[in-house]
C-alpha cells in the first residue's frame, strides 16, 4: 500500500532525525484501510431515488499510535492528506501527546492465523455498474408485494479494499477484504438482512424476502395477551442485542478496571459464577467470510477463540493491551460473541413450548438502558402473542425485568435458527400490554 | 471576530465541480467537509486517553435533466478528483435511469443562495491549548470524586471543529462552520443489584464549556446531583407500570419533542408518517392544546447548531406546531413539495459520504402562560417542585403523579406513531416524594401532544444528544420550560414492574 509505505518512511525518518524542536519518534503503529464501495437503495418503494441513489465511495482512513522519545504518546486519525501535510500533522500529534503510565507496548511480529476475508467475486460486482444490485432490489420490490407490503425500504452494497497494520517493531500485515450487505424492511414493521464478505446468492435473497414478507404479514394481524408475568421468546437477533447491552458491555476492560461495570475485576479473578452452569460465551474471530473475522486485533494481538464466560463462570474481561497490562489478564481478541447453551432445541420448538406469551422481534429503546444492573424496560414494538404454542397476532407491549436474572433462571430455554449465530431465548418477565 | 474557514481555500475545486457538471450536462450539489476534533477522557482521577481526529472529503450529488441521480464521494479533495467524482456520479445517474430509478427534479427549481460565508467566532480547535483542557478536566473529575465517595467517575470532553462548503450548479457557493463541544460526566455507584450509572453534561460551541464559569458551575451542580442520585438508585425498586399525570424536566421534554413529534414532521417520511395523509402533511390540524408551540431551528452556540442545510439553503427556524396547530414540517428540497410543506432547509448529512435527509437541529416546546419559577434548575429539589405544583394547582394532594428526571435517549417509529424514551430516575409525588428506578415512557405521538398541559419556569434549550436516522448520526439538541406537566392519558404509559 503506497500510502502506508510512504508514511512508514516518514515516521522512520522522524525516529532518526527529530523535526525542529520536537522529540524524536521512539515508536509507531499505523492501521490503514483503503477501499471503494458501491451502494444502491430503495426508500418507500423508490429505487435509486434521491435518498438512496446509486453511490460510489472511495476512502483511505486509519489511525496512528505514536510513542515519543520522552515517553509521551499520541493517538490520532489518518487521512489521505496526512502525507502531503506530514510536518503539520506531526506538530498536531505532538500537541495532543500525553503521559500514560499504562501506555500499551508496540508488539513484535507474531504468527497470525489464516482467515477468509476476501472473495474475488465482489470485484466483478463493483466493476459491473450495479447490475446485480439493481436486479436484487427490483426482485425484492416485486416479490414482497404479494405479502401485502405497501412500502419497502432496502439497501445493497458491495465493497473491496485493503487493510494494513504495521509498526516500528517490524509487524507488517496487509490483507485484501471484501464485503456484501443487503437489508430489507417492510412497512417499518420488520427487517432482516445479510452481511458477509461474500456475495449473497439467489437462494438467500429469496429466503430473506420470504421471511420479511411473511413476518410482516403476521405482524399486521391483531392479537391479544393478558398483562402480567409472561413467558417471552426473543428472536436470535434480539437475544444478541440483549447480550450485547446487558452482558458484553459489562465485560469492557476499561469499565471493569475503573469500577463502572456491573462486574468487578475480583469477579473475574475468582471466576465468579454469574450464570447457569450450562451457559458459555465464546468469541470466535475465525468464522469464514464473516464481518468480525480477523487475523489479529488493531494492536497486533493474534486472533484466537476465547471463552469469556465458561460454564456460567466469568473468565476474562475484554482487554486491549493497556487494560491487559492494568488487570494482569492476557489481552483478548475480537470476533463474534455467541451464547452457547449446552442444550437447545430449535426456535420453532421454543415457540411451541409457550402456552401463553409473546414472541418479540424488535424492541425500541435498547440504547437507553442502564447496562450495569441488567435491568431492562423496553417497548416490544413488534411482537406476536403466543397461545398454545402457536403465534397469533400482534400485541404492543412493554417488557421489564432483569436480563442477568433471566440468564440465571433455570426455566429459561434456548432454540437455534440455522441462519443465526446466537440462539433465541425464552425467558419470563413482566409484560404490560398497551 | 469571525473565523477564517479552511474550506474557503477550495475556490478552484468549486470551479472544477461546476465546470465538469456543465460538461456532463447535469446539475451538481457538491459538499466539501473538513472536520478536526479532540476528545479527552479522565477516569477516577487519571487521564485515560486523548484522541486527535481529522477528516476531509467531498461528496457529489448529480441530477440529469430527467431527475435521475447519482452520488460519488472521496476523501481526496483536489480539482482532478472533483472532476472524477462528477463523471462517476453522472455515469451512475444515467445508468440508474436505464433501470427505471425514481427521478426527482426538485433541485432545478430551487433559488440560488446569495450568501457566501456564515462563520462563527468560536475558539478554533487548533488554538485550544490541550494542556489546559487536560488540567481542567482532571480538576473537574477529582473535584467530583472528592464530593462523592464510593462512586466511579468518567469525565469526557470533546471539541469538534466542523466546516462545510456547499457548491451548486446554479452558482450557490456557501461556506459555514458548525462547531460544538461538550463535557460529560458518567457516575457509577454499586449496590446489591449491580451498578447504576447516571450522567451529567453541559454543551456549547467550543472549549469554553470547560473553562467558562457559567458552564462549570452548572456542571458541578449537575454532577453533584447525579452522584447523589446514582447512590440512591442502586437498590431502588422499579416504578409500577401504568398511566399517570407526568411532570418531566426540560431534557425529557426535548426527548418528547424529538421522538414523539420531530421525526414524524420530517418531510421525507410523509408518505408513511403519522403526521401525513396520502403523503401530504396534515397542515392546519389541531394536534395539541392551543397553549403549545413546538419550534425547531438553529441556535448560535448550540451543540446542534446548523446555519445552512446540506443543500446550501439557510436553515430556517420553524414553528412546526403553532399554538396547537400543525403549520409546517422539516422540509428539504427533495420532499417538501410532495409533502405539501414548505422547504425549510432541514436537510443534514453526517459527513461528505452521506446522502442528506431532513433532520432536526434544536427542537423545543413552549407553553403559554408558563408558571414562573426563580430557582436555578440545578438547585431544584423534587420536594420543591412538588410544592410548586401543588401551589399552582397543577397537581392535587394524593393525585397519582410521577416526576421523570434526566433524559437517557429515545426512539420512535414515525409510521406507527409509537415513541419511547428513558430517564435517569422516577419520583412518585402521590404522597410525598418517593424515588424509583427508571422505566421507559412510551406512547402514541398524537396522544402525547394532546396531553401537554403546562410549563414551569424559563426556557432551557441545551439538552444535548445524538440523533440516528438512515444510518447517520448527527448532534441533536433542544429543550422546553424547566418542567412540563402532562395529563394522564391512556395512550401514554410508564412501563415498569
Amino acid at each position: 500500500m503506497k500510502f502506508a509505505d510512504a508514511l512508514s518512511e516518514r515516521l522512520d525518518r522522524a525516529s532518526i532525525a527529530p523535526t525542529g524542536s520536537l522529540p524524536a519518534v521512539a515508536g509507531w503503529r499505523i492501521s490503514v484501510y483503503e477501499g471503494r464501495q458501491l451502494q444502491i437503495g430503495v426508500v418507500d418503494n423508490e429505487l435509486a431515488g434521491v435518498y438512496s441513489p446509486a453511490a460510489v465511495r472511495k476512502s483511505l482512513s486509519g489511525s496512528i499510535y505514536l510513542v515519543w522519545a520522552d515517553g509521551r504518546i499520541s493517538n490520532a486519525s489518518l487521512q489521505r492528506e496526512t502525507l502531503s501535510e506530514f510536518e503539520e500533522r506531526l506538530l498536531e500529534w505532538r500537541d495532543a501527546a500525553y503521559e500514560d503510565a499504562n501506555a500499551p507496548p508496540l508488539l513484535a511480529p507474531a504468527a497470525y492465523p489464516e482467515v477468509q476475508l476476501y472473495d474475488p467475486a465482489i470485484e466483478l460486482l463493483l466493476e459491473s455498474g450495479g447490475e446485480r444490485i439493481f436486479a436484487i432490489l427490483r426482485k425484492s420490490r416485486e416479490q414482497i408485494q404479494p405479502f401485502g407490503v405497501q412500502f419497502l425500504d432496502a439497501s445493497a452494497s458491495v465493497s473491496s479494499g485493503r487493510s494494513l497494520l504495521r509498526n516500528s517493531q517490524g509487524l507488517d500485515l496487509e490483507e485484501r477484504q471484501t464485503s456484501f450487505g443487503f437489508g430489507l424492511s417492510a412497512d417499518g414493521i420488520y427487517h432482516n438482512g445479510y452481511g458477509r464478505r461474500q456475495p449473497i446468492d439467489d437462494a438467500e435473497v429469496d429466503r430473506l424476502i420470504q421471511d420479511v414478507g411473511q413476518t410482516t404479514q403476521q405482524l399486521k394481524r391483531d392479537g391479544a395477551l393478558a398483562a402480567g408475568s409472561q413467558e417471552v421468546v426473543l428472536t436470535p437477533g434480539l437475544t444478541e442485542s440483549f447480550l450485547g447491552t446487558f452482558l458484553l458491555r459489562n465485560f469492557s476492560g476499561s469499565l471493569v478496571a475503573n469500577r463502572q461495570s456491573g462486574f468487578s475485576i475480583e469477579d473475574f479473578r475468582s471466576q465468579r459464577r454469574l450464570l447457569r452452569t450450562d451457559l458459555s460465551i465464546l468469541l470466535d474471530p475465525f468464522r469464514p467470510f464473516e464481518g468480525s473475522t480477523e487475523r489479529c486485533t488493531g494492536e497486533g494481538v493474534p486472533s484466537r477463540r476465547i471463552f469469556i464466560l465458561r460454564n456460567g463462570r466469568l473468565q476474562t474481561p475484554l482487554l486491549d493491551l493497556k487494560y491487559a497490562g492494568i488487570t494482569g489478564f492476557p489481552p483478548t481478541t475480537g470476533g463474534s460473541a455467541a451464547l452457547l447453551p449446552d442444550t437447545a432445541g430449535a426456535m420453532d420448538d421454543l415457540v411451541a413450548s409457550v402456552n401463553s406469551g409473546l414472541l418479540v422481534y424488535q424492541v425500541l429503546g435498547m440504547h437507553t438502558q442502564d447496562a450495569g444492573s441488567g435491568n431492562y424496560s423496553l417497548t416490544a414494538q413488534q411482537a406476536l402473542a403466543i397461545r398454545a404454542g402457536q403465534v397469533t397476532g400482534r400485541v404492543k407491549a412493554t417488557i421489564a425485568g432483569n436480563f442477568l436474572e433471566n440468564l440465571r433462571d433455570p426455566e429459561s430455554a434456548y432454540g437455534w435458527d440455522p441462519h443465526e449465530y446466537n440462539p433465541g431465548m425464552r425467558l419470563r418477565c413482566k409484560v404490560t400490554v398497551e | 471576530m469571525t473565523k477564517t474557514l479552511r474550506v474557503s481555500s477550495y475556490d478552484a475545486i468549486a470551479g472544477a465541480v461546476r465546470d465538469q457538471a456543465d460538461r456532463e450536462k447535469v446539475y451538481v450539489v457538491a459538499r466539501i467537509q473538513d472536520r478536526v476534533a479532540r476528545q479527552l477522557t479522565v477516569t477516577n482521577g487519571v487521564l485515560e486517553r486523548v484522541d486527535a481526529g481529522a477528516s476531509r472529503g467531498m461528496g457529489v450529488h448529480v441530477f440529469t435533466q430527467t431527475g435521475a441521480c447519482g452520488f460519488a464521494a472521496s476523501d481526496e479533495v483536489s480539482e482532478e478528483e472533483a472532476r472524477a467524482l462528477v463523471r462517476q456520479a453522472s455515469a451512475l445517474a444515467r445508468n440508474a435511469a436505464a433501470y427505471e430509478a425514481e427521478p426527482n427534479r426538485a433541485i432545478f427549481s430551487v433559488a440560488q443562495t446569495e450568501a457566501r460565508l456564515i462563520a462563527t467566532s468560536t475558539l478554533p480547535l487548533r488554538s485550544t491549548a490541550m494542556d489546559r483542557q487536560v488540567a481542567t478536566l482532571l480538576e473537574l473529575n477529582r473535584e467530583a470524586q472528592s464530593e462523592a465517595q464510593g462512586v466511579a467517575i468518567r469525565s469526557g470532553h470533546g471539541v469538534v471543529d466542523e466546516e462545510w462548503r456547499i457548491v451548486r450548479s446554479d452558482g450557490t457557493d456557501i461556506a459555514f462552520d458548525m462547531p460544538r463541544a461538550f463535557v460529560q460526566q458518567s457516575i457509577t455507584a454499586r449496590g446489591q443489584q449491580g451498578a447504576t450509572t447516571v450522567g451529567a453534561s453541559v454543551s456549547g460551541a467550543d472549549a469554553n464549556v470547560l473553562w467558562d464559569d457559567s458552564f462549570r458551575n452548572r456542571l458541578t451542580k449537575r454532577t453533584g446531583k447525579a452522584s447523589r442520585l446514582a447512590r440512591s438508585l442502586v437498590d431502588c425498586a422499579p416504578a409500577p407500570a401504568g398511566h399517570y399525570k407526568l411532570v418531566m424536566d426540560y431534557a425529557l421534554a426535548k426527548g418528547l419533542a424529538h421522538e414523539a413529534f420531530g421525526h414524524a414532521a420530517e418531510s421525507d417520511g410523509m408518505t408513511t408518517s403519522i403526521l401525513g395523509t396520502n403523503g401530504k402533511m396534515r397542515l392546519g390540524e389541531t394536534l395539541a392544546a392551543s397553549s403549545v408551540t413546538i419550534v425547531d431551528g438553529p441556535l448560535l452556540g448550540d451543540f446542534a447548531y446548523q446555519p445552512v442545510s446540506a443543500n446550501g439553503q439557510p436553515r430556517q427556524t420553524v414553528a412546526i406546531l403553532d399554538r396547537g396547530v400543525l403549520r409546517a414540517g422539516l422540509g428539504d428540497v427533495f420532499s417538501a413539495e410532495r409533502a405539501g410543506a414548505p422547504i425549510t432547509g432541514a436537510e443534514r448529512a453526517e459527513s461528505y459520504r452521506s446522502v442528506p435527509v431532513p433532520r432536526m437541529t434544536n427542537i423545543r416546546i413552549r407553553v403559554e402562560d408558563a408558571i414562573p419559577f426563580a430557582t436555578q434548575f440545578e438547585d431544584v429539589t423534587p420536594e420543591e417542585l412538588r410544592e410548586t405544583l401543588l401551589s399552582a394547582g397543577l397537581i392535587a394532594p394524593r393525585e397519582r403523579v410521577l416526576f421523570l428526571s434526566g433524559y437517557t435517549g429515545g426512539q420512535v417509529n414515525p409510521r406507527d406513531g409509537d415513541f419511547m424514551f428513558n430517564c435517569s430516575a422516577i419520583y412518585d409525588f402521590t404522597d410525598g416524594v418517593q424515588l424509583f428506578r427508571p422505566a421507559i415512557f412510551s406512547g402514541k405521538v398524537l396522544s402525547a401532544l394532546h396531553s401537554i398541559r403546562a410549563g414551569i419556569g424559563p426556557m432551557l434549550t441545551d439538552a444535548m444528544g445524538h440523533c440516528g436516522k438512515a444510518g447517520q448520526s448527527v448532534p441533536s439538541s433542544g429543550g422546553a420550560h424547566m418542567f412540563i406537566v402532562m395529563d394522564e392519558n391512556e395512550d401514554v404509559m410508564i412501563g415498569g414492574a
